[in-house]
């Protein structure tokens, strides 16, 4: 078992130039893992897996130059009233049963909330999930149940498609609000088939559908297949196919080169089109796709001494469909950038030192920092260091172009064998919002060490 | 398009992506080795840390002998089952063979004793300090194995010792890579789960740190291999199958950042609430690996005055958008609010609600503008759109409009 407790404090400024978000979080996680242990390697593994978190925001929304507070949890003033801030949100990010290695390893069992990881997404459901292990090739997987959708107790709908503002309205005026709908429960089927021949492949066919009362809210099929080529060069496509929509809105194609020398080379290209909610109108909406290409090297220049370069160039392709009654489109916007990093890994210390920078017709956006972690007193104690530099130029909003220092110190401590504290404050200075502190202390509890 | 004809097209972008994998299925021999080691690496020094070896050692010489075995030598490798035992030949095992005279230390040099002195095999030894050797450090490596168990499967020692018949010393070198375990441990042959050979957490998952240093997937390994770029690439990976993750991490540590409640400084740098306007217009689907705009973005907007549906209090603040006349006016221009959508609509839900955009979106019969959101391409597919979920079209388009009649 594990308990986390989180207490940090921060200011945020409005972009109309007002401090209005005085913030004090504090949240509690409780995780519970368990798995059985055997001498005989071939015998069944239970897992399990849990998580409760309770969030509360203890911040105050005033105006330090009125002095005036909004009153925004009081839905009878609907002029202050923010309908989807809570003061307290509990919530269950996981918590499932899992058996491996059934029927002399054949199937595996999961039951609960649970995460599903592949080419269609996060997606977080509760209910159960079987694989069915077809020997060394091919293993299929079917799971069914519904979806952790916001509004439901427990759930904050953070895996949900974009795109609708639920809560639960019990006990509201129906007047107030109105843009924020009844929370609504959602069915889920998906299915997987993987395949795979050695090392030498690996590849994974998805399709998933949720609907609720209003319809089908996500129908979609994906494929993604890893290959190693000869000795030292793996190569991955993936593509994603939303049903109702008859889009392809993702499509990715990389090719990954490990030279005898060591260190690593990839080409990675990708289309990605925003996909919400087919029951929300975003959905019908005229949306473009943005491409990628990115190129990166990674470089041991010594042991536990790392290099990587990247470099990459979005375009955004508004210039797929021309609208009927106009003669020119909007062409197709380009941004470039390109990003360095050196990482330096010790037993008893750490560092990293990373700058990237991106710019473009959208405006201009860098980023240097050096990080640094270290060990002392034989592990006993911690310490962390961040300095970063910001460099942000928004081509849409001028007065919000900034240059900015952050400095972090931070230190971990153990308390016994079985807890530690961390605590670290941050210092930003910037030229939009000027001085800004940040506290954060973490006290983790474990009943093993 | 019909149902019908809809699932062929999925079924055609699935088998174009898949076409390799049934070659590749065809072409490859079922239970393919894994392919020779390209990165050059050798053993791990975190699984096998630094030995210190001060001897003198010929294997293949000793190999070449008839009769010898490593057996002669190493006879407890074939019963040990646990990686802590020591295995190096002990003087018993030299001695039928190397006339080693413990009771005259001060003539045991090979001067006097080509094949019985102390310093054929120890390295510095010298006459005047002759019950003096260097220490042998073989630390235990960090790892679960059993000599004997593998013996009784019948796995010779070479298996494994790939170059022992050709080497002088024995070193770390002729340990095995992991790239030479799985070419028996994989799927369908022996035990392949990696908790089998390493080392675990008391909660099942591997243990990545160790004296000298983290634990890292081996360059090889499906791109798994954690370097300096891995927290921006690891999508590739985990896409694949998030169950290569939770071999050493948590489901929590998954959510801990994926479900944006705690803030990642490499992404989230600075003052990154007054700075993050910028990353979220370039790319606002990456925003949307961690961040649900229409709740957490919200939520945080509507406090801050920023959403449209913020309280009237707070939005007298001030007006995000540029002036009506670039943002909202024709003509449309990269500026305007039209060509923000089509290129980054996830921003737009980060404030706006269906009912913002239906104001004017919505057609004259509704109340609305009549301005068409719609791409030019739309009406081939509305039908099926419409068929998923007929709310959507109802909020813009009366029950007797022409349009939505046509897409029925």
């Amino acid at each position: 078992m594990r308990a986390e407790s989180t207490a940090s404090s921060w200011q945020v400024r409005g972009p109309a130039g007002a401090a209005v978000l005085s913030l004090r979080r504090f949240t509690q996680t409780l995780s519970v893992a368990g798995t059985s242990r055997s001498d005989d390697p071939r015998a069944p593994v239970v897992r399990l897996r849990a998580r409760l978190r309770i969030d509360s925001d203890f911040g105050s929304a005033c105006d330090p130059g009125t002095d005036q507070c909004l009153d925004e949890l009081n839905r009878s003033r609907a002029a202050e009233f923010a309908p989807l801030f809570a003061r307290r949100a509990v919530d269950l990010p996981f918590a499932f049963l899992e058996v491996t290695g059934l029927a002399r390893g054949r199937v595996d069992l999961r039951a609960g909330r649970q995460l599903v990881v592949d080419p269609l997404g996060f997606f977080l459901f509760d209910g159960g999930l079987a694989r069915l292990n077809l020997g060394p090739v091919a293993s299929l997987e079917a799971y069914g149940g519904w979806e952790t959708r916001a509004g439901f107790p427990l759930s904050n709908g953070r895996y949900e498609r974009d795109g609708l503002l639920r809560a639960d309205r019990a006990g509201w005026d129906r007047s107030i609000a109105t843009a924020v709908l009844d929370r609504a429960s959602a069915r889920v089927l998906g299915a997987a088939l993987d395949l795979r021949a050695g090392a030498r492949l690996d590849a994974r066919l998805t399709w998933r559908r949720i609907w609720t009362a209003e319809g089908v809210a996500e129908e979609a099929v994906a494929a993604r297949t890893e290959l190693l080529l000869g000795a030292s060069v793996r190569a991955f496509a993936e593509a994603v196919y939303m049903v109702p929509m008859s889009t392809v809105t993702a499509t990715a194609l990389g090719v990954e080169a490990l030279p005898a020398r060591g260190g690593r080379w990839s080409v990675e290209l990708l289309r990605v089109r925003p996909v919400f909610d087919l029951t929300s109108i975003w959905a019908s909406f005229w949306i473009d796709p943005t491409d990628e290409a990115r190129a990166s090297v990674s470089l041991p220049l010594a042991r536990a001494v790392d290099l990587s370069l990247a470099a990459w160039a979005r375009r955004y392709a508004l210039d797929t469909e021309t609208p009927a009654n106009a003669g020119t489109t909007l062409g197709a916007p380009l941004n470039a950038g390109g990003a360095a990093s050196v990482r330096v890994r010790r037993a008893r210390w750490d560092a990293t030192l990373r700058a990237s920078l991106e710019g473009g017709g959208l405006g201009v956006r860098g980023n240097a920092d050096l990080s640094m972690r270290g060990w002392l007193l034989r592990g006993g104690l911690r310490l962390d260091a961040l300095v970063s530099l910001a460099h942000v130029r928004d081509a849409l909003r001028e007065d919000r172009s900034l240059d900015g220092i952050g400095l972090v110190l931070g230190a971990t401590v153990p308390l016994g064998r079985v807890a530690q504290l961390s605590v670290s404050l941050e210092d930003d200075i910037n030229g939009v919002v000027g001085h800004r502190v940040r506290a954060i202390g973490v006290l983790e509890v474990r009943t093993l060490p | 398009m019909t149902l019908s004809a809809r699932w062929i097209r999925a079924l055609l972008v699935s088998a174009l992506t898949l076409a390799a994998t049934a070659g590749a299925l065809v072409a490859q021999p079922r239970l393919a080795a894994p392919p020779p080691l390209a990165s050059g690496e050798g053993p791990s020094h975190l699984i096998y840390p630094t030995q210190r070896l001060p001897l003198r050692f010929q294997h293949a010489r000793h190999l070449a002998m008839p009769g010898v075995t490593c057996a002669s030598c190493h006879p407890a490798a074939t019963t040990s089952a646990r990686v802590e035992d020591s295995l190096l030949p002990t003087e018993a095992s030299c001695a039928p063979c190397h006339a080693i005279d413990r009771a005259h230390p001060m003539s045991a040099s090979t001067a006097t004793n080509p094949l019985g002195g102390c310093d054929l095999c120890h390295e510095g030894w010298r006459p005047e300090s002759p019950l003096r050797v260097a220490r042998v450090v073989i630390p235990t490596a960090n790892l679960r194995f059993s000599h004997a168990r593998h013996a009784a499967q019948g796995v010779a020692c070479e298996r494994c010792h790939a170059n022992v018949r050709s080497v002088g010393l024995g070193t770390r070198l002729e340990l095995p890579t992991m790239a030479s375990c799985v070419t028996c441990h994989r799927p369908g042959g022996a035990p392949d789960r990696c908790a089998v050979c390493h080392l675990t957490e008391p909660d099942g998952r591997l243990r990545t740190r160790f004296g000298d240093g983290w634990m890292n997937p081996p360059r090889w390994m499906n791109g798994l291999h954690h370097d300096a770029d891995f927290w921006f690439t690891h999508r590739a990976s985990a896409a694949q199958d998030g169950s290569r993750c939770a071999v050493c991490h948590t489901e929590g540590e998954c959510a801990a950042c994926h479900d944006g409640r705690v803030r990642d400084r490499r992404t989230h740098p600075n003052d990154y609430v007054t700075m993050h306007a910028v990353d979220a217009r370039m790319n606002s689907d990456r925003c949307g690996s961690c961040h649900r705009a229409s709740n957490f973005c919200v939520a945080c907007h509507q406090r801050a005055g920023v959403a449209a549906s913020s309280s009237t209090l707070s939005r007298a603040l001030g007006r995000f958008h540029p002036p009506a006349a670039v943002w909202t006016n024709a003509p449309v221009t990269l500026r305007h609010h039209g060509a923000e959508a089509r290129r980054a609509m996830r921003t737009c839900t980060s404030c706006h609600s269906e009912q913002d955009c239906v104001t004017c979106h919505a057609t004259l019969g509704r109340g609305g503008g009549g301005f068409s959101p719609h791409p030019p391409s739309f009406l081939a597919r509305c039908g099926a759109l419409m068929r998923a979920s007929e709310r959507p079209c109802a909020l813009c388009h009366d029950d007797l409009d022409a349009v939505r009649a046509r897409c029925r």
